[in-house]
């Protein structure tokens, strides 16, 4: 009996995607090694840390579910980051929702002490909280371009393509959080 | 420009990194690819048919109980005619007025 070979790490992403497609899931394990700190990247900063290993799981899930439609038109990441974003959308409508049946408490900014040892200062600890909040008060859309762009460094380009939104709309999105965010922060004494 | 240099240079030094997965993570969501999806076709499929031989069903009933009750028409017809020549006939034969409102013991 011949032993099946395994898929090479070296393999490209497009390598990886047509081997799962055939349902070779170390392919996609590849494929989820690769990526996925990014993809977790980008839903924490859009969403946070609750959730945060649910809402990985559920994007690659949907990407194992919707490798046949994906026709190779654009990279592998753009798609995936696609599916990052609609999960994050759907996440973000969800705790609306619940925020309005309840009081929101900011739970993970109350439990989560810091360890004295190792961590930032009080400071450091307060221009975070005033970032997160003033992120928070961005649309979704604003928020999304700042992230992409800003934080996760993606490429104007690819932000276009992930959000199916014309690149002059990412621009025109990406001033105008940048300007809010500028506002929020001025609002809140910081001196940038 | 040099606002936006001065954000970048926030957000870059404020920036909260993601915590670690759980080390089960990878396996967990590898093991749950070949599980069914969430979307239950087979189930849906099954209360397609039985809706649908349900509706068939109802309006086979529909059908036989409407022709019954073509069929009960006509004596149904037969009967208020002749409900109505009896009635006519009493009102021609007594006063309309007191038949309707003076109430006479049948002796």
């Amino acid at each position: 009996m011949v032993a099946k070979p395994r898929t090479s790490p070296e393999a490209t992403d497009s390598e990886l995607v047509h081997r799962s497609v055939k349902g070779d899931t170390h392919a996609f394990r590849l494929l989820y090694q690769r990526h996925q700190g990014k993809v977790r990247s980008l839903l924490f900063q859009m969403c946070g840390k609750e959730l945060l290993d649910d809402l990985v799981q559920e994007v690659f899930l949907r990407a194992w579910r919707g490798l046949k439609q994906f026709r190779g038109s654009c990279q592998f990441s753009t798609w995936l980051y696609r599916i990052a974003w609609n999960v994050a959308t759907d996440q973000r409508r969800s705790f609306a929702k619940r925020n309005d049946q309840q009081s929101p408490v900011p739970v993970e900014d109350c439990h989560h002490l810091p360890d004295p040892v190792n961590t930032p200062s009080l400071q450091h600890l307060h221009y975070q909280q005033i970032l997160y909040q003033g992120l928070d008060h961005l649309s979704a859309e604003q928020r999304a371009v700042l992230v992409l762009h800003d934080l996760e460094e993606v490429p104007q380009k690819e932000i276009a393509a992930i959000l199916k939104i014309p690149i002059g709309t990412v621009k025109s999105r990406l001033f105008h959080a940048r300007q809010a965010l500028r506002q929020y922060l001025s609002d809140q004494g910081v001196e940038l | 420009m040099k606002e936006d240099d001065a954000l970048l240079q926030f957000l870059h030094t404020y920036r909260r990194e993601a915590p670690l997965p759980n080390p089960e993570l990878e396996d967990k969501i590898i093991c749950q690819l070949h599980r069914p999806s969430g979307f239950p076709l087979d189930k849906i499929l099954i209360a397609i048919v039985l809706l649908g031989g349900g509706l068939f069903g109802f309006a086979r009933f529909r059908q036989w109980q409407m022709a019954q009750t073509q069929l009960n028409l006509d004596t149904l017809e037969a009967s208020l005619i002749q409900s109505w020549e009896v009635a006519t006939a009493r009102v021609e034969s007594e006063d309309s007025l007191s038949y309707l409102f003076s109430y006479k013991e049948d002796k």
